[in-house]
């Protein structure tokens, strides 16, 4: 190792998460950026899972993105091309991109184009759909096929260009640093920098030549869409936890994410490596006709915006969705976010929290203070119906499992205690 | 000249920004600070006033570009610093109201600045592991848990005396730092008599009694039932001796102990004798024994009690009484000319006590004790125990005088005195004390009340009355004399407070407390600053992993 202690290869991976500089340069079709989608294949959230250990909601969200391809037409033939292997998946992270829920992204859908300028490499993720019968949440109904279209055919090359046309594309760290202070924790609530994005990219819209009746519904769907920026901080987070994850070195988590079967981390000194562990069920808060017994076990790459340091690790942000997610009130969110304290490395100066005092969000989850304290992570994360095509039933919180990070810690003392010692 | 610092990626808000150019602008030799991100428009304020520099030719958005007008060329790199400082360390510096709480001992002592003391009632197995990481933080350890090996106790002890701490215990339970009561203790006066002991009940019992008594106590050390045995040979109890002998609050040591080794008992005494203070010593289960040169022996914890309490009371009065009035003292201080004593006494006898106890400020002629009841004050007139009217005219006559600082007086009650001195008294003291503070001043009026319970007047009732008129009341004439020569040393700047602290029991506590809440709940509701420690056994008690994370700590 080229540092002298894990703590010092832990600070070089802070510095590429505090200093990175991500930009939202443009929105593209997925396989114009993701290579791998040029044939019949589905990118999908957390490690690698195949077709018959994904639960309903992924499966549905595949039935969906097929009949959105044109490979088939109907829910039945979609099922049999999947379910007789014609279909290649592939996680999300393996090919720069994030998901959210079951993270299934196909080529022609499109997706965000993030690039973080401190170290060159690009993130992407799918565009936010909004609320209630989506296809991340599993639904795959002819409403849902039919935003997609919209959103391949009027939303996504609006967007791309209004993004021209601003100088150098949009500075998510200064979206970021300001929606914190205003009540965003960017994975339950991003309604403050969904408006934020909305006030910087209006401008660029109206300037751009688009149809009058393209450019009303861009900006309806924009002004509903109040989890708009969660896939744009989605895709922020990856563009830098890739970063961090090229030093190499140290105790960092790097990615978490869930496959609704599997949760699984990366850290820093572990490379591509996923620790895995059965995924736990998240508890919340669920819209009306539905209880706990519908939830969808836990899934999706949202979690990266926890292991970026916002979402549940700074819950105490925003105060606004502490009831949401089942935690009563102020006292329950700064207690849950001094607990996250103890199993990070420090605070990012750019991202300071009016409700804590003005300390920086938290960041660097070291996989030794989790084994040590026995303090997983805690995620917030919206609930998928255990059934396909029904879509978000809920929100809540869930916790990583511990397992994950005692595996880790295994492959970390296998790395770097010799043979002789161990 | 205007130098310019660029910080890369690195946003700020305006706010922040605005904070961050007060705190520069505060520099010596900084003229002007102009800070901001580095967009377009930004970059244009800085050229329109005058604070352009070439270094923000490359800047963006994202980038904090800070302006400063100065000459000295070597500023930039003390505002790096500065700026590295200010956006590491953010969060505004408010008060805390909750109790601080942590689940790991890095929480905790991200939570709490230089904690002296941990309180530790964790499962006794997982004692000493804690115990070194607790020592390695420079604490001092009070454990309340037991069942600890006799190995383990005296290495922790070991380490601790090679850092210059102490460890309580382990199976310590009870101990009174500075007043503070730990685990189990009871509310005890403060006061000059230094405890050391290895039975909780025992310190319980004895401080219980001294305090009643009236007599106080400055700390009590305990150090666990196994201190004295041969294994651990009285680590914790020389440590603990040593503390109390440089203690200034201590005057008079008690050490109490079951039957220990006859080795270390041996080497207790001998440090007892030496110690420089009066000490008193009992060693339950053994008969009473002759005096030695500095050792009183006890066989009961009642006559224990009884001989600490007794020879405290030879002892000037303790500095923690003078340091209630410390504020009312400093007050005074500032007033140059203020520095005489006045005794008003009705009592002859008790006018000659004090003027003994007073007599190295007697050869002062401004310094008067008075015994009005001496021929030339009681011509043509009754005896001051029965008519007030002599004292209430001298009393009244502080108004003006701007030179005494201190009052003292009997108040002789019983068959044939007056029927109500203090009722006399007391609104004139309370008058005088009111115009004093009207005009910024003040004075100190101490006394004692001579009599009992039962006498017409009921000692209670006069104490309580001339409390109520803002007298100081103590229970003798003796400790109202020594009072006030505490006092008058004060004033005279021949001590000071600093002098009275030394190490742990000097300073104020800042506890760490691990394990049973209710213990940390105690002491967070006496004020004492502490934070809740919700100790868990390391990676869940699982020993694989413990294992892995210690290999992992060395790399």
């Amino acid at each position: 190792m080229i540092y002298e202690s894990l703590d010092h290869a832990n600070e070089a991976v802070i510095a590429k998460i505090t200093e990175a500089q991500p930009f939202l340069i443009d929105v593209v079709p997925a396989k114009s950026v993701i290579k791998a989608l040029e044939g019949k294949t589905l990118l999908h959230s957390g490690p690698p899972i195949s077709w018959n250990d994904m639960t309903e909601p992924m499966q549905g969200s595949c039935y969906g993105a097929v009949m959105f391809e044109g490979w088939a037409s109907s829910r039945e033939d979609a099922e049999k091309l999947l379910s007789e292997g014609h279909i290649n998946f592939i996680p999300c992270h393996d090919v720069d991109a994030v998901g959210p829920m079951g993270g299934i992204t196909s080529g022609n859908m499109p997706v965000l184009v993030v690039e973080n300028r401190n170290h060159g490499n690009r993130a992407y993720c799918t565009l936010n759909e909004g609320i209630g019968k989506v296809l991340r949440f599993g639904a795959y109904g002819e409403e849902v096929v039919n935003r997609l279209h919209w959103m391949k055919d009027v939303l996504g090359p609006c967007l791309s260009e209004a993004l021209g046309k601003m100088d150098g594309g949009m500075n998510l760290g200064v979206i970021v640093s300001k929606a914190i202070t205003m009540g965003d924790e960017f994975h339950q609530r991003n309604i403050a920098a969904s408006a934020l994005f909305m006030k910087d990219i209006m401008p660029y819209l109206l300037e751009a030549e688009i149809p009058q009746k393209d450019l009303r519904q861009v900006s309806k769907f924009l002004a509903d869409t109040d989890q708009f920026f969660l896939n744009v901080a989605m895709a922020y987070c990856k563009s830098v936890m890739d970063a961090a994850k090229s030093v190499g070195e140290g105790t960092i988590v790097t990615a978490m994410t869930r496959n609704g079967n599997e949760f699984a981390i990366k850290v820093s000194g572990l490379g591509d490596k996923w620790f895995r562990a059965p995924v736990n069920m998240p508890k919340g808060l669920f819209f009306t006709g539905y209880t706990q017994e519908d939830a969808n076990l836990d899934m999706g790459d949202s979690a990266i915006t926890e292991t970026f340091g916002v979402g549940g690790m700074a819950m105490i942000a925003a105060p606004g969705v502490t009831r949401f997610v089942g935690a009563d009130g102020m006292g329950a969110a700064m207690e849950i976010s001094e607990e996250m304290e103890e199993i990070s490395v420090g605070h990012n100066p750019n991202l300071a929290i009016p409700t804590w005092d003005f300390k920086g969000a938290l960041v660097g989850i070291d996989v030794r203070k989790v084994v040590e304290t026995g303090i997983t992570p805690l995620i917030n994360t919206g609930i998928a119906h255990k059934k396909a095509g029904v879509g978000q039933i809920g929100a809540g919180m869930v916790r990583a499992p511990y397992e994950c990070f005692t595996k880790a810690l295994e492959g970390l003392v296998e790395k770097y205690v010799s043979e002789e010692d161990n | 000249m205007i130098l310019g610092l660029l910080k890369r990626n690195t946003y700020q808000d305006s706010v922040n920004l605005m904070l961050l150019s007060t705190r520069l602008t505060e520099k010596e030799g900084v003229r002007k600070v102009s800070i901001m991100m580095g967009t377009p428009a930004n970059k244009d304020i800085f050229i329109n006033t005058g604070m352009y520099s070439t270094e923000f030719d490359t800047a963006n958005p994202n980038d904090i570009c800070i302006a400063v007008d100065t000459d000295n060329l070597g500023m930039l790199e003390s505002i790096g610093e500065d700026l590295e400082a200010f956006i590491s360390d953010l969060s505004s510096k408010s008060k805390d109201v909750q109790q601080k709480k942590a689940k790991s001992l890095k929480g905790a002592l991200s939570k709490l600045k230089d904690p002296n003391l941990a309180l530790v009632s964790i499962p006794g197995e997982y004692v000493f592991d804690e115990g070194k990481r607790l020592l390695n933080e420079d604490m001092n350890l009070f454990i309340f848990s037991d069942n600890m090996g006799l190995a383990e106790e005296k290495e922790l002890k070991e380490i601790a005396r090679d850092k210059g701490l102490i460890v309580m215990g382990p199976d310590c339970g009870t101990g009174i730092i500075s007043g503070v009561p730990l685990a189990f203790a009871n509310v005890v006066s403060r006061g000059n008599i230094g405890i050391v002991g290895a039975s909780g009940t025992g310190i319980q019992e004895i401080s219980s009694i001294i305090s009643r008594l009236g007599g106080g106590v400055s700390h009590a050390i305990g150090i666990g039932g196994r201190d004295l045995s041969e294994e651990v040979g009285g680590i914790s109890a020389e440590i603990a001796l040593d503390y109390l002998a440089n203690d200034k609050n201590t005057e008079v040591i008690v050490f109490i102990s079951k039957p220990p080794s006859e080795a270390v008992k041996n080497r207790i005494i001998d440090k007892l004798e030496i110690i420089g203070k009066t000490a008193v010593a009992i060693f339950l289960g053994e008969g009473e024994k002759e005096q030695g040169k500095n050792i009183h022996y006890a066989s009961t914890l009642e006559d224990t009690a009884n001989l600490a309490f007794c020879l405290s009371r030879k002892k000037s009065v303790d500095k923690n009484k003078v340091m209630e009035l410390v504020e009312r003292l400093d007050s005074i201080k500032i007033n140059k000319g203020q520095r005489w004593i006045h005794g008003y006494y009705g009592g002859g006898t008790l006018a000659g006590e004090a003027k003994f106890i007073l007599k190295k400020y007697m050869e002062f002629p401004e310094n008067k004790i008075i015994d009005f009841g001496d021929d030339e004050y009681t011509k043509g007139r009754p005896h001051p125990m029965i008519d007030p009217g002599t004292r209430k005219d001298a009393i009244g006559r502080l108004k003006e005088n701007k030179s005494v600082a201190v009052v003292i007086f009997d108040n002789v009650i019983g068959y044939g005195s007056s029927t109500d001195m203090a009722g006399s008294l007391g609104p004139v003291i309370a008058d005088v004390l009111e115009y004093k503070r009207s005009k910024g001043e003040d004075i100190i009026f101490i006394a004692s009340v001579c009599g009992t319970e039962e006498d017409i007047q009921v000692y209670s009732k006069q104490v309580e009355e001339l409390e109520k008129a803002g007298v100081i009341v103590v229970s003798t004439n003796a400790q109202c004399a020594k009072l006030a020569l505490e006092v008058m040393d004060y004033l005279n700047g021949e001590w000071t407070r600093e002098e009275t602290t030394s190490g742990l029991f000097g300073e104020e506590l800042r506890v760490i407390n691990i394990g049973l809440e209710s213990f940390g709940k105690t002491l967070y509701d006496q004020g004492v600053n502490v934070v809740q420690y919700n100790w868990k056994p390391i990676a869940g008690g699982n020993r694989d992993l413990q294992r892995m994370l210690q290999k992992l700590e060395s790399v």
